[in-house]
């Protein structure tokens, strides 16, 4: 029999005082509530009692009271259990989130207080601290006088959160240890990963984790066991508010089209759930689980740059990009996209321990087959070459094959083509037909649509396309019968048909050559290595930052240069000075924005750094194009007066990124600092491509 | 699919708006005995809430947590409408429905109806097939061999 810890805690302090102890005595020695400890005790006497042992009060002290054999068991007990764990703060705040949006009830101060084991003030400073994550998910802390708090907001978002800080506190492979056996780890688990997961409803836990395994195999096979562990999670979360009555009632901006396969998924899911939590599963809810399924397979892995990611595999994918590009006579190597897709689909495949089930009656991949029959025999064929090692079979082949298809299909020449819409119908249907082609064939630039008694008024050379709902017999140009509702396929055909007709193929750049050479790849391994290294190290200080500044323009650069000495600069005023100068020499103001670049390298730079600052004061100063900027927000970029090839391009991609589109302009406008991360960690994933591959090609 | 009636198949309509294509998928339901009236009001406002279109070209309008207990037995209405009816809210951005699933659950019966309606029209072959039959023998023959 095992005691929680704060027992463990008031058995220890019992069995080294002899003489009892006070009230006031546990009081002190627990730091928690009057209350608390009367709890603690009586809760404590029922644990206690089946070993006969009591907990006495005698004279206004507490004494534990048995026979000297009962006393030593319990003594061995207590030293086999671990020490008391607390939470450290961070935890502790994590906790406190999920403990506040896992309830819709108004709990006090003193409740929470109590439950953690820490004063009213610390929980108070507590909130004060999750209180930003709430907001940037739209959710607040509504603080109710002399009720208590509340966590509010939209439902969606609750769960979002409250599954985030519950994947992110649990340990991943606890968590699997502890759903294979729960009896046997709840007690071995880990302090941390135990409070979170208790925090779930068991019952519906074990009943997510059977659902998602029962589908795994056929549909999560990719998914890692962190991704896995997401997915039960959201899913248990989910079950719990539905249970609770709290389904989702709004959900924003949803393409119900694409999420139709994750929404089967989803309902496969919910299926295995009691009628309490079945009965109550709406459209939303498949809508936002499906959206999470969706999410998983789209998931990369954030640190990419890190550790784990894998050089030697990103070498052999570049070969086999390389190979299939030589033989089906096609460029595939400047899609970035392909090259992380097949990044996260092969080293997902070939970690696989277990051999694959082959998928037989797959239409998808039968169609793959036949439908890229020689994109696949070249796939396939490059793929036994690159990776001797592994064994592929059909259906892994085919799903390599789906990605080099897409970026084909991608790829294809964009043109300005004209397409004549005929419909037998009135004009409403044709119009019907119109958007949905204007929405899916964007190739197609300039539309017009007539009935079809109304053709002999047309000029038929200006079209390119013709579409008609009804066949047309004896009509004098090529046409493609269409159904108004434009089907998923006919958008294929009419697409393959345009890249058939109207594209220019990407021509094939001379082939790398071929490089086998041991030293040269020890080479490549350590340029690698450094260009890495120096992405990353501008990545992990980048941080997006609220400045209270002087209405001064000097005295603000040099509050920012100040805040950087040390670390990463010496002589703040002098950096803060040469900032000064820099933008009197040439405005940096970007046009139309409330944004500069503010730059300059020096020696007196350590490395090389980027980041933002939100200005409380508003700076006036020049544009690039020379009309006033009003600056509050400012992106500051220094570096070394020397710096590395790679740290130069580095800097230079996120200067150049800057206005290089409106999506771009909008992030670093407003974005916070996480997706600013993102944003900048993609740029310099691609820019390390493209350092690796002229790295190869001038050698 | 154990629930087909196909007294609750109607083919080739032409309907307008969305609210008349829920209204028509409720009424066969009362018409049959299996639901009360009201329950057409709960797949009105279960709309409301949430869109009940699904994707490829499919809607599944059903009642909300109140209408449940209209329900009298488990069933499905089909009604298809071949020349579509559009189920967005806003006219830039068409959702067009070629075959509407009218669905009435007991105790969470409606999930299993969901999860077989779904699986069939995740071939978009078979939903073109569905909007191309001309009778309801017809659809029912092509549903029937779902499980």
């Amino acid at each position: 029999m095992l005691f929680s810890d704060r027992e463990t805690t008031i058995i220890r302090l019992l069995l080294d005082n002899e003489d009892g102890l006070t009230r006031d005595d546990l009081i002190k020695n627990l730091q928690v509530s009057k209350r608390t400890v009367y709890r603690e005790v009586a809760s404590l006497d029922n644990s206690l009692a089946r070993l006969q042992i009591r907990l006495v009060k005698q004279d206004n002290r507490y004494q534990l009271v048995g026979e000297a054999a009962q006393m030593a068991e319990l003594k061995q007990q207590v030293q086999q259990q671990p020490q008391q764990q607390v939470f450290d703060v961070r935890r502790r705040q994590n906790a406190l989130t999920a403990r506040l949006l896992l309830t819709n009830d108004v709990v006090t101060m003193q409740q929470l207080a109590d439950e953690f084991n820490v004063s009213v003030a610390t929980i108070v400073q507590d909130l004060n601290a999750i209180e930003p994550i709430f907001k940037d998910y739209r959710l607040a802390i509504s603080r109710k006088k002399a009720a208590g708090i509340q966590a509010v907001g939209k439902e969606s978002n609750r769960r979002r959160v409250l599954s985030g800080v519950l994947n992110s506190e649990i340990n991943e492979y606890e968590f699997f240890e502890y759903l294979e056996h729960p009896k046997a780890q709840a007690q071995q688990l880990e302090y941390s990963t135990r409070y979170f997961i208790q925090l779930l409803d068991q019952n519906l836990l074990k009943i997510s984790f059977q659902a998602i395994k029962g589908l795994q195999a056929a549909h999560f096979n990719q998914l890692a066991d962190s991704q896995l562990q997401q997915l039960i999670i959201v899913l248990t979360v989910s079950a719990m508010r539905i249970q609770a009555r709290q389904s989702l009632v709004e959900l924003k901006h949803v393409d119900q089209t694409k999420l139709f396969k994750d929404q089967r998924l989803a309902i496969e899911l919910f299926k295995q759930f009691p009628e309490a939590v079945r009965t109550h599963v709406n459209m939303l809810e498949l809508a936002f689980m499906a959206l999470q399924i969706q999410g998983m397979s789209f998931a990369v892995p954030k640190n990419i740059m890190l550790e784990n990611y894998d050089l030697v595999l990103s070498y052999r994918v570049r070969n086999l990009i390389q190979e299939v590009s030589n033989q089906f006579n096609w460029d595939f190597r400047q899609d970035d996209v392909l090259f992380q897709d097949l990044m996260a689909h092969l080293s997902a495949a070939l970690k696989r321990s277990y051999s694959q089930i082959p998928e037989l009656n797959n239409p998808i991949l039968q169609r793959i087959q036949t439908e890229y029959q020689n994109l696949y025999d070249i796939v396939a064929h490059s793929l036994t070459h690159v990776f001797p090692d592994n064994h592929f079979v059909a259906g892994e082949i085919a799903y390599v094959v789906i990605h080099f298809a897409s970026s084909y299909e991608k790829k294809v020449q964009k043109t300005s083509l004209s397409a004549l819409v005929l419909c037998a119908n009135g004009i409403g249907t044709a119009k019907i037909l119109e958007t949905r082609l204007r929405r899916n064939i964007p190739e197609i630039t300039h539309f017009t649509v007539s009935r079809v008694l109304d053709l002999n008024n047309l000029d038929l050379s200006q079209f390119d396309l013709v579409f008609s709902t009804i066949f047309l017999p004896g009509f004098p140009m090529k046409y493609k019968v269409i159904s108004p509702m434009l089907l998923a396929n006919e958008i294929k055909e009419i697409r393959d048909d345009i890249a058939q007709h109207y594209s220019l193929a990407a021509p094939v750049t001379p082939p790398e050559p071929d490089s086998d050479k041991l030293a040269q790849k020890t080479q490549d391994f350590q340029t690698a290595y450094q260009s890495m290294r120096a992405a990353n190290d501008i990545l992990e200080n980048i941080t997006v930052q609220d400045l209270t500044n002087s209405a001064d323009l000097l005295t603000t650069l040099t509050q920012i240069t100040t805040s950087l000495d040390g670390v990463l600069l010496t002589d703040p005023e002098e950096v803060a000075r040469l900032l000064l100068q820099r933008m009197e020499k040439a405005p940096v103001g970007i046009p139309n924005t409330p944004m500069a670049l503010v730059h300059t390298t020096s020696d007196l730079v350590k490395r090389p750094f980027f980041s933002i600052y939100n200005l409380s004061h508003v700076l006036p100063i020049t544009g690039m194009d020379g009309q006033p900027v009003q600056l509050k927000r400012v992106l500051l970029m220094v570096g070394p007066a020397k710096m590395s090839i790679v740290e130069n391009s580095l800097m230079g991609k996120i200067s150049g990124s800057i206005i290089e589109n409106d999506l771009n302009l909008e992030i670093y406008k407003t974005g916070t600092q996480a997706i600013v991360y993102q944003l900048i960690s993609s740029l310099f994933l691609d820019e390390l491509h493209m350092l690796n591959r002229n790295e190869v090609a001038s050698q | 699919m154990d629930a087909l009636d196909k007294d609750l198949i109607l083919v080739n309509q032409e309907i307008k708006t969305k609210e008349d294509a829920i209204k028509a998928a409720g009424q066969l339901l009362v018409d049959h005995g299996y639901v009360e009236a009201p329950y057409i009001d709960s797949m009105i406002a279960r709309n409301k809430d949430v869109s009940v279109y699904m994707g490829n070209f499919i809607a599944i309008p059903h009642g909300t947590d109140d209408g449940k207990q209209y329900i009298k037995k488990t069933g499905i209405s089909i009604i298809q409408v071949p020349w579509g009816v559009d189920f967005s809210d806003d006219p830039a951005d068409e959702k067009l429905v070629t075959v509407v699933f009218g669905i009435a659950g007991l105790n969470g019966e409606h999930l299993q109806l969901l999860s077989q309606i779904a699986l069939f029209c995740s071939d978009i072959n078979n939903v073109e097939k569905l909007a191309d039959a001309q009778s309801a023998d017809e659809i029912i023959n092509l549903l029937k061999e779902v499980e």
